[in-house]
């Protein structure tokens, strides 16, 4: 590498160093907060979502046999003289045979989305790797090794300033000491 | 509606980068070597095309999640 070191501010360095280790643990506390929602949607469709189904399906048949006798019943008290009503039994009937049928249709579902779920899964995690290696590994390997330039740079500068004297790195000025060191670090990453 | 959640990661996700990428702005012009270009490619150009893959991902995920939920909750339960 050729090229003088350009370092204006160490401060801004240090600033920059406290961003990436923040931005690192902020990206993997949003994929983890999103990681707790799918864990929760999976439980719920494998552990829950059976369960409940099947209930309401025993449930709703029950439903739909109570309502068939009712209907059978009213047709029993049917004589010449007598024509009961038979229109909110046959409704509710229709009702229950329909929440049946909804109940059933769930209840594949349930089990089509099982697979397709982890699937989409798979999908998924494969979309957020990269991100993820990035944020827990590059990132804090990245902070470190401008934490390790910033102790170079402010012993440097010790050793160039006068006695008593503080404050940043000459900006403009012939840094090949400098420069070698960062250069160092940057390999050694 | 997708997935509230997962759609707040998603946001969550854009806000750090923005942010990361805002402090590098400020930052960038104070360190103007060959070791700042070699850090740069190295630790920062990799983030955003990571960050816009696990987004597009984080938007099908929220899609989906709604519709399993759509498709096998029981219109008569309370959320």
């Amino acid at each position: 590498m050729s090229g003088q070191a350009e370092v204006h501010s160490i401060e801004a360095l240090k600033d920059f160093r406290a961003a990436l280790s923040l931005y690192g643990e902020d990206a993997l506390a949003a994929l983890g907060a999103v990681e707790a929602e799918v864990r929760r949607t999976v439980v719920w469709l494998h552990q829950d979502r059976p369960i409940y189904w099947q209930e309401q399906i025993k449930r709703r048949r029950e439903r739909v046999a109570s309502a068939k006798a009712d209907l059978f019943r009213l047709s029993l008290q049917k004589t010449p003289e007598r024509h009961p009503s038979r229109a909110e039994a046959k409704d509710r009937l229709r009702i229950a045979q329909a929440e049946l049928a909804d109940a059933e249709k769930r209840l594949t579902l349930v089990r089509r989305w099982q697979p397709a779920l982890q699937q989409a899964l798979l999908e998924y995690h494969g979309s957020i790797q990269r991100l993820k290696d990035l944020a827990a590994i590059d990132a804090p390997r990245g902070a470190a090794l401008l934490g390790r330039i910033v102790e170079a740079l402010e012993a440097y500068v010790q050793l160039q300033l006068p006695a008593g004297s503080s404050g940043s790195p000459p900006s403009d000025g012939h840094q090949p000491a400098l420069d070698s060191i960062a250069v160092d670090i940057l390999d050694q990453d | 509606m997708a997935n509230a959640k997962v759609i707040a990661g998603a946001t969550r996700l854009k806000q750090t980068i923005r942010a990361l990428n805002d402090r590098w702005m400020l930052t960038e012009p104070t360190w103007g070597d060959a070791v700042r270009r070699r850090f740069e490619e190295r630790h920062l150009a990799p983030l955003s095309p990571a960050v816009e893959a696990a987004v597009i991902g984080l938007q099908k995920l929220a899609e989906t999640l709604d519709q399993v939920r759509r498709d096998c909750s029981d219109r008569r339960e309370t959320p």
